[in-house]
């Protein structure tokens, strides 16, 4: 607690998402992004569980900084996903963003009572599409500060 | 998904501070601004009790933490532990950089955590990016 | 002089009398406790004011070094001489290994050994006693610094940002209806509290060099400069500056530290100079150590004012001349000393300046082969 806290970078993104085609425009997106980052990515909800715990081939991943989750993805759903993350004590801090073609506002309410850090419907048109992720990298990335990571071993 | 006129409730106890916000949000034109001086007064806002009994349900909070009486986190815990108003967006303002005050913030879910910037145009630019999200990205409950 | 306290525990009578024979008997030098077991000894230890310990090995509730591990829950420091039998040597081994100050043969006790050996126990467990309060003292009177100097520099920012932003808010409203003077002093204000903040962290930086504890490591100081240079990409460009060096080695020491050091060696080489800055990095061994050496073009610094330089708050010039706080110099003094090493300067009005310091080498003995860059 002396000095300030500065998050280091680069900041690490989880991607959960399972269309190809949003896939590449969201990671071209963040590849032009001013802050330093690396995305990754999980195309369902076993993967996107297994990359955060760690296990099944992806032992040696890093912790996200931050979450994308689509609520629409094979195996386990978004919502699945983002209530074992807001459940556990050691996952619970890393902000996601909902990122979904869903603008039910069912599915609104349910998230954000999962405490979905935010949730944004996805533009159908490729212009708005790209500024919402752009804003999505100016505002999580630089304007906000993230949690800071917990120490190695935890 | 554009969010018509958003409700802010602005919750600082320092009132410049809450002139700058305001001012900040002032131009733009689509922030509602609503102000509380301390985590009681938040409170009572967000309870519509006593003198706030008529207060409209705000679209997203910003909260300060270190207030008198009744400071940012136990507001934040309080409002997270509610059934209805967890799901409003809180976010931490406050000039503290101490990774402390952030894991707790965090810790009890807070959605963002922004520092106050140092610099008059870092405060503005600041304000009118969370607003830029938060109005016309974010989709939050009406 | 007040009587030693000495605590026998043995479960031979016989050898508690030999023990108190020759020591001189119960005479106004010494007070003895008895016990014939263990457990006994533990309480009486409890219970007692105890200035040393005589320890045999064979109990019979225990043996001598499940006492001494049992004594060790008890307190840090223990004034324990074991008492071993012959040949025994692995016995007094293991009973220093946890904790015993001293160990004696009993086949081989004299009154002069034995009389040595408890004083020296003694005395030697109330010095350590001594230091590990200073320690703790120290600790706490670092931790209260540390919360101070937070404290202060979080408290005296908030208002300072007050008026650092609602100052640049009056001058962005009324800037056209204000009339020169006006203008000028708005400028001062607002100049005034960005000098004010930046000395806040400046002496907090300063501050906490003295109470934080530096993270000690194998730094490569090559990759240090690399780092200072991206930070200070822009008064480089600025400038036009050059920056050379020589094979930079690897010291023992704390990275950040380091880097803030050369930062502000190399920035103020940038900074006092009326021409294009040349600077170049060297280092060379010094008698165990690495002396690194940072010279520059520039002004250059009259030999008057070489010690003066590094003191708190002394600068030589006017903020109009040269802009700065004065404490770049004396974090960098902060900082060597630190790392247990010196830093002064060499140099002459008009002539450049170089300045050198000291610092430990690496323990590991890989020195990293440089391409010269």
């Amino acid at each position: 607690m002396h000095t300030p806290y500065q998050h280091p970078q680069p900041i690490e993104i989880l991607l959960v998402e399972d269309n190809a085609g949003d896939i590449e425009l969201t990671q071209e997106a963040f590849h032009d992004a001013k802050i330093v980052n690396r995305t990754h990515v999980a195309r369902n909800g076993d993967e996107a569980l297994d990359f955060l715990y760690r296990r099944a081939g992806f032992r040696d991943v890093v912790r996200p900084d931050v979450i994308l989750l689509d609520l629409n993805i094979p195996r386990k759903s978004g919502q699945e996903v983002l209530a074992v993350i807001k459940q556990d004590a050691a996952l619970q801090d890393i902000p996601v963003v909902i990122l979904t073609s869903s603008a039910a506002e069912r599915d609104i309410v349910v998230s954000y009572k999962l405490h979905a850090n935010a949730y944004i419907v996805k533009p159908v048109d490729l212009a708005q599409f790209l500024k919402v992720v752009e804003t999505v990298e100016n505002f999580w990335l630089s304007v906000v500060k993230l949690p800071p990571n917990p120490p190695r071993g935890e | 998904m554009m969010n018509p006129l958003m409700r802010m409730l602005f919750v600082d106890d320092n009132p410049g501070d809450r002139d700058l916000a305001r001012e900040a949000l002032e131009q733009s034109g689509g922030v509602q601004f609503y102000t509380a001086c301390d985590g009681e007064e938040a409170m009572a806002f967000l309870r519509r009790c006593g003198a706030f009994e008529n207060a409209p349900s705000p679209h997203v909070i910003m909260l300060d933490l270190n207030m008198p009486r009744k400071g940012g986190l136990d507001v934040l815990r309080e409002i997270k532990a509610d059934d209805v108003l967890r799901i409003i967006p809180v976010i931490i303002f406050s000039s503290s950089t101490a990774a402390g005050d952030l894991h707790q913030a965090y810790h009890a879910s807070a959605n963002a955590y922004v520092v106050k910037p140092s610099t008059l145009d870092g405060f503005m630019s600041a304000m009118q990016q969370i607003e830029h999200f938060w109005q016309k990205v974010a989709t939050v409950i009406q | 002089m007040t009587p030693l306290n000495i605590l026998i525990i043995d479960d031979t009578r016989a050898d508690h009398c030999m023990y108190v024979e020759l020591l001189g008997g119960e005479s106004g030098q010494y007070h003895f406790l008895h016990a014939y077991g263990g457990g006994e000894g533990l309480n009486l230890y409890r219970d007692h004011a105890v200035d040393c310990i005589v320890l045999d090995y064979n109990l019979p509730d225990m043996n001598g070094l499940d006492v001494l591990r049992r004594l060790g829950d008890l307190e840090k420091i223990v004034p324990v001489v074991m008492m071993t039998g012959e040949g025994n040597e692995c016995i007094a081994v293991m009973a220093m290994k946890l904790g015993a100050q001293d160990y004696i043969s009993k086949k081989a006790v004299t009154s002069s050994a034995l009389t040595r050996t408890i004083q020296h126990t003694a005395r030697r467990t109330e010095l350590l006693k001594k230091m590990e309060q200073y320690r703790a003292d120290l600790e706490r009177s670092n931790h209260d610094l540390e919360l101070f100097a937070n404290i202060v520099a979080h408290d005296l920012k908030s208002p300072l940002r007050a008026i650092t932003q609602h100052l640049a808010l009056i001058e962005s409203k009324v800037a056209g209806m204000l009339d020169e003077k006006s203008h000028r002093s708005l400028g001062f204000a607002l100049d005034g509290a960005k000098r004010m903040s930046a000395l806040i962290d400046a002496l907090f930086t300063y501050a906490r060099l003295g109470f934080a504890e530096p993270n000690l490591d194998t730094v490569d100081m090559q990759a240090v400069l690399d780092n200072v240079r991206g930070d200070l990409c822009v008064p480089i460009e600025e400038t036009g500056a050059r920056i050379t060096h020589d094979t930079l080695p690897c010291v023992h020491g704390d990275g950040l530290l380091l880097s803030q050091l050369l930062q502000n060696l190399i920035a103020n080489a940038l900074k006092y100079c009326t021409s294009t800055p040349c600077v170049h990095v060297s280092a060379l061994p010094d008698d165990g150590r690495w002396r690194i050496s940072v010279r520059d073009n520039g002004i250059g610094i009259p030999p008057a004012q070489h010690k003066k330089i590094f003191a708190i708050f002394r600068r030589l010039h006017l903020q109009e001349e040269y802009p700065g706080i004065g404490l770049g110099l004396a974090v960098c003094e902060r900082i060597v000393r630190r790392h247990g090493g010196a830093i002064w300067v060499e140099s002459e009005a008009g002539k450049g300046a170089t300045f050198y310091f000291t610092l430990p080498a690496a323990t590991d003995a890989v020195q990293k082969r440089i391409v010269y860059g």
